[in-house]
């Protein structure tokens, strides 16, 4: 149960790091007269290519869980590198509009990621397409739908043929839009994939920034005692107090500067959600301080920083990975509420809750993001408590 | 030669609210290298706070020595920063806890806190297992302490405590989590390991049979204040405090079979009680109106004015 919950969340954050090598409008190869070019790369910045270099590392995380290897530790570390090698070998970035490299594309060779569709690509003439593998898809050459009545309301486009770029599956072919189309033509399966993507790097990193921030002050506070946990407390309920829902939604419309509103988002689910995380941190330093195995830690010699690190924080640990990987799954439902609102992530970017808005008459357009959503939020919670019991040695059931 | 542990008139004083008041009061005690010393007395006596001042290392922080010397190898202790304090714990003064079950990391697998406990010059860390008796120490070491039984916790932790290499082992009521047999086991070993290494051990114990047994001298506290101390063989044949006296008296192992062991009556003065006169005085069987006045002086290894007459 432990392994597959953890696999879970790999995979699903090994797909999104992935995603622009999963669904890209841009072909992953082409050949030219000039020699070959990767036009899908070209338009990465450093950031997602560590991401990308980082999937396979992420993927086989359980791997190297299972096996403890410390050499797994540092593979970020080398994809990092050698991301940067990358983009020093690189040349500048290309930045071509969503769908050119299609248009442009004659009858040379060319090699397209598994969906050749990008998240901002626009197709008017396939606009609000159900699940083409569904009966109800199938469009005829004038691009009227083949077994669906025609026009009701007086709001609807006229058909129009509908345009099938380069590298595109055939018009009426089962996966050439699996999840279906949104209001401008734009793949779902795409956009939920760059949804999931920043939903996941938010649940994440806000995850991440809380567990810091937590861990610091609650630890602080619960060792100090005393006047040090008088005012870390009252931080705590100060920040408690404020309403985050609003403050995220002031934050998301105001924005910061040129800052993606990925960051800025988790910034703010992270300052504000660290209390959580620093009140169970507080209460386990609390009785951990009065432990007789920190006071034979303390006759045996050794510092204080070295009692907190080494023999306290492994006693406290398990509360606080099963609280940060709860607070990364509710971080995403928060991220998806104001994307919902409309405050979140603007378009053309993509976001679960945003997806679920902007198709909320349509079936598969709250069914797919929703169910995403709802995997992702539980897999976050089941990785957490299994690996809670995992962390407590005295519930691994071995008996000497 | 200076004596490996010499204590002057330490005065060690334990908070309760706003107040203080005297766990230890103007104690005296010398510890020659490679020697084995118990403490005996009933709880609350004062013999694990002397025991943890000796390392300044109170179970509650606001306690505090209040006066007097503790000068180890020489070396005075008291007045000594608690990062030079820090580095003596450990590796000059080695620490037995009572209970291995609370004192051993439970989170951590045995080997790797005794790994941690090593100094340059310690035997590696499946040496130490072997050498306190454990069976497969390999196993051992990649154990969770949960995983092991009370006895070899116990000794795990004696392993810990040697760790160091400390030239001053301090043990408190190592074995009263234990089995009779079982703490014999352990205490064996503890003496063992004192004699071989020429280490000093102090043993704090409320049994007086086992300090009997395995201690060349013995103290006996009460209310803070050693009563009596002598050698083994001599306090056990004849004790020269009325409190020593009872203490033998309500051992069953030494009451005759058949016969009801007598047990003290009444209960020693309460921690921060004001004592006037000598503090056994309202249990004693000799006591005597000067008694309940003047305190009597340890002299000739007795607190006791009238020494001359307790009969075992």
């Amino acid at each position: 149960m432990l392994w597959a919950a953890l696999a879970l969340v790999c995979l699903l954050h090994a797909l999104a790091a992935a995603a622009p090598l999963l669904a890209n409008d841009a072909p992953l190869w082409i050949r030219t007269r000039a020699g070959a070019r990767f036009p899908a790369f070209e338009a990465l910045g450093w950031s997602e290519r560590f991401l990308l270099l980082c999937s396979p590392w992420v993927l086989a995380a359980p791997l190297w869980l299972a096996t403890r290897s410390r050499l797994a530790l540092a593979c970020p570390l080398i994809a990092l590198l050698l991301a940067l090698c990358w983009q020093a070998a690189a040349g500048p970035r290309v930045f071509v509009p969503a769908g050119e490299w299609k248009r442009q594309l004659g009858a040379q060779p060319a090699l397209f990621a598994p969906v050749p569709f990008g998240y901002r690509e626009t197709n008017p003439s396939e606009a609000w397409r159900p699940p083409t593998w569904l009966a109800s898809a199938e469009i005829d050459e004038s691009g009227r739908y083949v077994g669906r009545a025609q026009a009701s309301g007086g709001l609807e486009l006229p058909p129009a043929p509908v345009e099938v770029r380069a590298g595109e599956p055939a018009r009426n072919a089962a996966l050439r839009h699996p999840l279906g189309t949104d209001a401008q033509g734009r793949d779902l399966l795409a956009r939920v994939l760059y949804g999931a993507r920043n939903s996941l790097a938010i649940g994440l990193a806000s995850a991440l920034l809380a567990l810091v921030i937590g861990t610091l002050l609650g630890a602080l506070a619960g060792w100090r005692g005393g006047r040090t946990d008088l005012v870390i407390s009252r931080a705590i309920e100060l920040v408690l107090c404020f309403p985050v829902l609003f403050l995220v939604l002031l934050v998301a419309s105001v924005g910061w500067g040129s800052v993606s509103a990925v960051w800025t988002i988790s910034a703010v689910l992270g300052l504000t959600g660290w209390t959580g995380v620093a009140r169970l941190l507080r209460a386990e330093f609390l009785r951990l301080r009065e432990a007789e195995f920190v006071l034979a830690a303390r006759g045996l010699g050794f510092t204080e920083t070295r009692i907190v690190l080494c023999h306290a924080l492994p006693n406290a640990l398990a509360p606080l990975i099963v609280a940060t990987s709860f607070f990364a799954g509710t971080a995403m439902l928060v991220e998806s509420a104001i994307s919902y609102l409309g405050a979140g992530l603007v378009e053309p970017e993509s976001s679960l809750g945003g997806l679920v808005k902007g198709g909320s008459e349509h079936v598969w357009m709250v069914l797919f993001p929703g169910a995403v959503l709802a995997l992702a939020v539980i897999s976050w919670n089941l990785l957490g408590e299994e690996l809670r019991d995992l962390n407590d040695p005295r519930l691994s059931g071995e008996q000497a | 030669m200076s004596p490996l542990l010499e204590i002057r008139g330490l005065s060690v004083s334990h908070a309760r609210g706003a107040r203080r008041f005297l766990a230890v009061e103007e104690l005296d005690l010398v510890l020659a290298a490679g020697e084995v010393l118990a403490v005996v007395g009933e709880s609350g006596c004062g013999k694990s706070t002397l025991l943890a001042s000796i390392a300044r290392l109170f179970a509650d922080p606001r306690s505090r020595i209040e006066s007097g010397s503790i000068r180890l190898a020489g070396g005075e202790l008291v007045g000594l920063s608690e990062e030079r304090l820090r580095l003596l714990r450990g590796s000059a003064i080695g620490f037995v806890f009572q209970d291995a079950q609370a004192a051993l990391n439970p989170v951590l697998r045995v080997g790797a806190q005794i790994e941690e406990g090593r100094r340059s010059g310690s035997a590696s860390t499946l040496e130490l297992l072997a050498r306190v008796g454990l069976p497969e120490p390999e196993r051992v070491a990649a154990s969770f302490p949960h995983q092991l039984s009370g006895g070899m916790r116990q000794r795990a932790l004696v392993a810990l405590a040697l760790a160091g290499r400390p030239q001053l082992l301090l043990a408190d009521e190592p074995t009263s989590a234990l089995d009779p047999v079982l703490g014999r086991e352990i205490l064996d070993l503890l003496v063992g390991a004192c004699r071989r290494e020429g280490m000093g051990l102090v043993l704090v114990t409320h049994e007086i049979a086992l300090a009997l047994r395995y201690a060349q001298r013995v103290a006996v506290m009460y209310a803070g204040r050693i009563v009596e101390i002598a050698r083994a063989q001599e306090l056990g044949t004849h004790a020269r405090h009325p409190y020593t006296a009872a203490l033998l008296a309500s051992d069953p192992a030494r009451t005759p079979r058949g016969q009801r062991f007598r047990a003290i009556p009444g209960a020693a003065p309460a921690a921060g009680e004001p004592v006037t006169g000598c503090a056994f005085a309202p249990r004693c069987t000799l006591v005597r109106e000067h008694c309940r006045h003047a305190r009597p002086p340890l002299a000739g290894g007795s607190a006791c004015f009238f020494s001359e007459e307790v009969r075992p």
